[in-house]
């Protein structure tokens, strides 16, 4: 029977080409996105699951809370968190933690690197995690001061290793910056898996960062710079733990007496930490968005559902030319089980046909998504599968066997719920309820179609605007280096800097040079403790700080308000010598004071010294336009490691590029110049927007060649039912545009309910999208009222091209047929 | 007996307005015989079939079959005792357009879980005697009316039922393929099977041995043609 049933498919689909190539193609494009999607939402779900102990390891979260507001809520606390509640609490069986330093210069005799993400931790980093050691012992790595633990990727960069054999660079010795002390290398480790938030380049032992930094790194209270890992019993009852944090700050903080802010701890399960950090301030690890996996799930799930209306309407509609054929099987003895699985076959054979074709386009699809959507692919991912992915991969069969039911099941109970002799008199018509059906799914897929396009929109605007929104400073042609770290800091190194930036200035592409420890779109460091003398109430507030030299304004067109901005003499290499410091508005309506004016000459007062503020400047974007804009207080130190930032004329930019390595190198010798633009390094802070719009709109377009598939072939089997009215209509003096408007009008008021009905649902979900921006662009009906058009628009074109066809024909042609 | 009814009655009802297919309709046929039902259109002739031949049940009354009463069975049970014992000629062939002469042949055997060889074999043997053999590989729409319907007569009795149900089986054809037709029904009779078929026309009522009349859903008349043997 199976193959008979097979057989009979296929002579169907050879028989009605269109109906078959639309439910193919429809499904085909369904699977290839979905396949894509949930196959990236099963790696994106699984970071850092693969450790052994992941479900007992937890991050801490600090909430801080000044005048009660939170100020700051953050995975970055202080040093002695960690060892504290491994120490008061037996719960908590070990911990481990990091401090983050970023960029670094490592080198091996004259072989000198530039490396991201170095961080320090300590051995239990090892203990805890399974990242596998290539070479040396796990055990003991970073145990002792001035021990490394490099990559794979970086050892092969810095030594010369013949056939993986990395024990042989175990015992080297490698110098960190200027560390007048090398580093013994400890061990390989293999590069990490793209699945991992931890993505380190070299990890250097904490006992090496306590000696770098002082005491302070171990036993500060109040140096909030630190991550910190717990491992926690097996058994242990996490809300109950949480719930001893409270006293927890008490005893150590001493309500606000220590920092001046209240602190609130949590844990963050670590298999959380990727997709459920984004309102995480300090964040430094690999991040993703719960968000996004979930919205292109839905959307993923919604391209398929409205592959398979296609195949339900397109059944259903189709019923009446299969009515005689059921009729005469039940007639010679075919049960209702038998035709039910008749159907179920056909639409499992689609199905099956759309998987098989999906595959290898998915595998042409894939990389184009990947690249969109920033995922590498370099590193072998292995997905752990956890019982959430087990739940995913279930989930996507179920879907897939629920799709199958459901289509096949409909036409076969549309079929044999009829009356049998009615049928095989060719009696059979669509009832009331399957009409009302048909039409509620095209309604339905139009509504999700319609909704993608009002979103997709709004996401387009909404990344429109965030690029064109005027930052308050201007980052165009502004090129940005890093600073000389290899040079020592003496008391020249601000005049060396300074001439330096003064001889940039000379070229004449070049507008104005600076240094300072953040540009514009970087986040700054925080001040927590920043009070106003003379205040009675000796409030504290937290402002954000940046260090600058007096060129700063200029680079980036600050605008003074009052006051002045800082000169040359406000630094100076004695840094109890610097007593001017310059804030923007925000920070002088947040202490309190009434005008711009006022606040010159005030006395501010943070890490222990008194300031005087001497000018006040105006509010600019520091970080990207997803944050609101913070109080932000400059002072006119200088640092070695302080990037510089240079303004330049549009023209000849290589050479200029050119004449400022020539200058640097000359001026700091021995220092690697890497430069970037800042417009680029602002533009990759609204990447993620951007490719999580593209990702939109192409699916968008993919929902709504699906759904007008569908469309197209109800449309046209519609007007091949009508042919013999249009037949007569055109005898009796109808024209073209009338029988056109006749066939297209009973369609387009679906696509219009579809319309009204996206709006709101469209509505909702846009104003949810756009609720994690701080800055965002109104709900304008324009976009609705466009949106709705376009569909319209589109389903209009999709019909008429059958009316069209339909009403061109000749009268007595379809007559004749009839 | 094969066929006994009892005070069958069929109304058909729409929101407006209520039709009186068969109107107490008592009838009974013995096996092996060859009945003819004519009347004009609208007597219920049709209904009375689809009755008999359990693809519709009636409003009341009773239907036995093979001294079983079959009118208030289940769909399920209904369609059982249809493809074990009734076989079904119609006006306009009713073959299954995607399949071809062997396949429709076939079919109903597959439905009555025949092995796959013996399928083969009672198919070749019956399109051998029906002189269809060459065309076993056509689709219907190939075939000229005569042909169709003796693919149409061979499907109907490839699983040997005791009775045959044709509704005007000669209708759509001509008078040589009509003959034809009715030479196949009257050797299939002579070979033991009952045949019951609705005929507009008197020649062929006349095949069988006995001619039942009605009008307005009821009986009107039934004649003897020939002596039922």
């Amino acid at each position: 029977m199976l193959k008979h049933n097979l057989r009979l498919v296929f002579r169907k689909f050879k028989k009605d080409k269109s109906t078959f190539l639309i439910n193919l193609i429809g499904l085909s494009v369904g699977f290839v996105v979905a396949l894509t999607i949930f196959g990236w939402g099963i790696v994106e779900l699984s970071y850092d699951k693969f450790h052994t102990k992941s479900d007992q390891i937890y991050r801490v979260i600090n909430e801080r809370f000044q005048n009660g507001e939170m100020v700051q809520k953050g995975a970055i606390t202080y040093p002695t968190i960690g060892p504290t509640m491994f120490k008061d609490y037996p719960e908590v069986i070990n911990n481990t933690r990091i401090s983050y330093q970023g960029t670094m210069n490592i080198a091996k005799d004259d072989k000198i690197i530039r490396i991201d993400e170095a961080q320090f931790t300590d051995q239990h980093f090892f203990e805890m995690f399974d990242f596998e050691l290539l070479a040396g012992d796990r055990k003991t790595a970073l145990s002792e001061t001035n021990q490394v633990v490099l990559t794979q990727e970086i050892a092969k960069q810095l030594f010369d290793i013949r056939n993986e054999d990395y024990e042989s660079i175990i015992g080297e010795f490698i110098v960190m910056d200027r560390d007048e002390h090398p580093s013994k290398v400890v061990g390989v480790l293999k590069d990490f898996p793209s699945n991992s938030i931890f993505q380190p380049t070299v990890l250097g032992s904490y006992a090496t960062f306590i000696r770098y930094s002082g005491e302070g790194a171990d036993n500060s209270w109040d140096w909030s710079d630190f991550y910190h890992y717990l491992e926690l019993d097996a058994n242990a009852d996490v809300a109950a733990l949480e719930a001893k944090f409270p006293a927890f700050s008490k005893k150590y903080f001493v309500d606000e007496g220590l920092t001046q802010s209240e602190e609130k701890f949590f844990l963050q399960p670590l298999a959380d930490a990727y997709l459920h950090s984004s309102d995480l301030e300090y964040k430094i690890m690999k991040t993703g968005s719960a968000r996004a996996v979930w919205s292109l799930l839905a959307i993923a799930i919604m391209i398929l559902v409205i592959a398979w209306v296609n195949y339900i309407n397109l059944s259903s509609v189709k019923a009446i030319e299969r009515a005689k054929e059921v009729g005469l099987r039940r007639v010679i003895g075919a049960g209702k089980r038998q035709l039910t699985f008749q159907f179920l076959q056909e639409a499992f054979f689609v199905n099956v046909l759309a998987v098989v074709l999906a595959i290898p386009l998915t595998f042409l699809f894939q990389p184009w998504f990947y690249d969109v959507m920033g995922v590498d692919q370099s590193a072998a991912i292995i997905p752990h599968l956890d019982s959430l992915s087990y739940l995913m991969y279930g989930g996507f069969g179920l879907l897939i066997f629920l799709g199958i039911l459901i289509s096949g099941l409909y036409p076969s109970y549309l079929l044999s719920s009829k009356n049998t002799p009615e049928v095989l008199k060719g009696k059979f018509q669509n009832t009331t309820s399957s009409r009302f059906l048909r039409k509620g799914l095209v309604v339905s897929q139009f509504t999700m179609s319609i909704s993608l396009i009002i979103i997709t929109m709004f996401v387009y605007r909404q990344i429109k605007f965030l690029n064109q929104k005027d930052l308050g400073v201007k980052i165009d042609q502004v090129m940005v280096f890093n600073g000389p770290e290899l040079t020592g800091w003496d008391s020249l190194f601000i005049e060396k800097m300074n001439a330096f930036t003064a001889s940039l200035s000379q070229f004449p592409n070049i507008q104005s040079a600076n240094t300072s420890s953040r540009v514009p779109g970087q986040r700054t460091g925080r001040i927590f403790s920043l009070k106003v003398k003379g205040d009675e109430d000796n409030t504290s507030f937290m402002s954000n700080f940046i260090n600058a030299d007096s060129k700063y304004d200029d680079t980036y067109d600050l605008k003074t308000l009052a006051g002045r901005f800082f000169r040359p003499d406000d630094s100076n290499t004695d840094g109890s010598l610097v007593k001017n410091i310059v804030i923007n508005e925000a920070a002088r309506k947040m202490v309190g004071i009434e005008s711009n004016e006022a606040a010159i000459g005030q006395v501010f007062n943070f890490f222990g010294n008194d300031y005087n503020v001497v000018g006040v400047f105006n509010d600019y974007h520091q970080r990207s336009i997803h944050h609101a804009i913070e109080p932000l207080v400059i002072v006119p130190y200088y640092a070695t490691f302080n990037p510089v930032s240079v303004k330049m004329a549009t023209t000849n930019i290589d050479q200029t590029i050119a004449q400022v390595k020539t200058s640097y190198e000359s001026f700091f010798p021995n220092n690697a110049f890497e430069y970037t633009f800042l417009d680029d390094q602002f533009a990759r802070l609204y990447q993620a927007d951007k490719n999580f719009g593209q990702i939109l709109l192409f699916f968008t377009f993919l929902a709504i060649f699906v759904a007008c598939l569908g469309l197209f072939g109800l449309a046209s089997y519609t007007a091949h039912l009508r042919t013999k009215e249009i037949g007569i209509r055109k005898v009796l003096g109808s024209s073209v545009s009338q029988i056109v408007k006749l066939l297209s009008f009973d369609f387009l008021k679906l696509v219009f309910v579809a319309v009204l009905l996206a709006m709101p649902i469209a509505w909702y979900c846009s104003q949810q999208w756009l609720q994690a921006y701080e800055y965002r662009i109104p709900m304008e009906a324009t976009v609705f009222i466009f949106s709705g058009g376009i569909a319209l628009g589109i389903a209009f074109f999709t019909i008429s091209f059958q009316s069209l066809k339909a009403a061109f024909g000749n009268p007595i042609e379809s007559l004749r047929n009839e | 007996m094969i066929i006994r009814t009892k005070s069958l009655n069929k109304v058909y009802r729409t929101d407006e307005v209520q039709t009186t297919a068969l109107n107490d309709l008592s009838i009974e046929i013995n096996q092996g015989e060859f009945v003819s039902i004519m009347g004009p259109s609208g007597c219920g002739k049709s209904t009375l079939m689809n009755i008999l031949g359990m693809i519709d049940s009636p409003s009341s009354g009773e239907y036995f079959f093979m001294e079983n009463e079959v009118g208030g069975l289940s769909e399920r049970k209904r369609s059982d005792v249809r493809k074990n014992n009734l076989g079904f000629v119609f006006q306009s062939f009713n073959l299954i357009d995607e399949l071809t002469v062997f396949e429709n042949v076939e079919l109903p055997m597959m439905y009555t879980k025949v092995p796959s060889a013996e399928r083969k074999k009672r198919t070749e043997a019956l399109l051998e005697e029906m002189n269809m053999m060459h065309r076993r590989n056509h689709f219907p729409q190939q075939l000229s009316g005569g042909q169709q319907q003796r693919v149409a007569v061979a499907r109907a009795i490839v699983n040997n039922p005791k009775l045959i149900l044709a509704d005007e089986p000669t209708g759509n054809l001509d008078s040589a393929n009509g003959d034809d037709v009715m030479k196949i029904l009257a050797d299939l009779n002579s070979k033991g099977t009952t045949i019951v078929m609705v005929t507009h026309s008197q020649y062929c009522a006349e095949f069988g041995n006995r001619i039942i009349r009605l009008l307005d859903g009821q009986v009107v008349t039934e004649n003897v043609v020939r002596q039922f043997l």
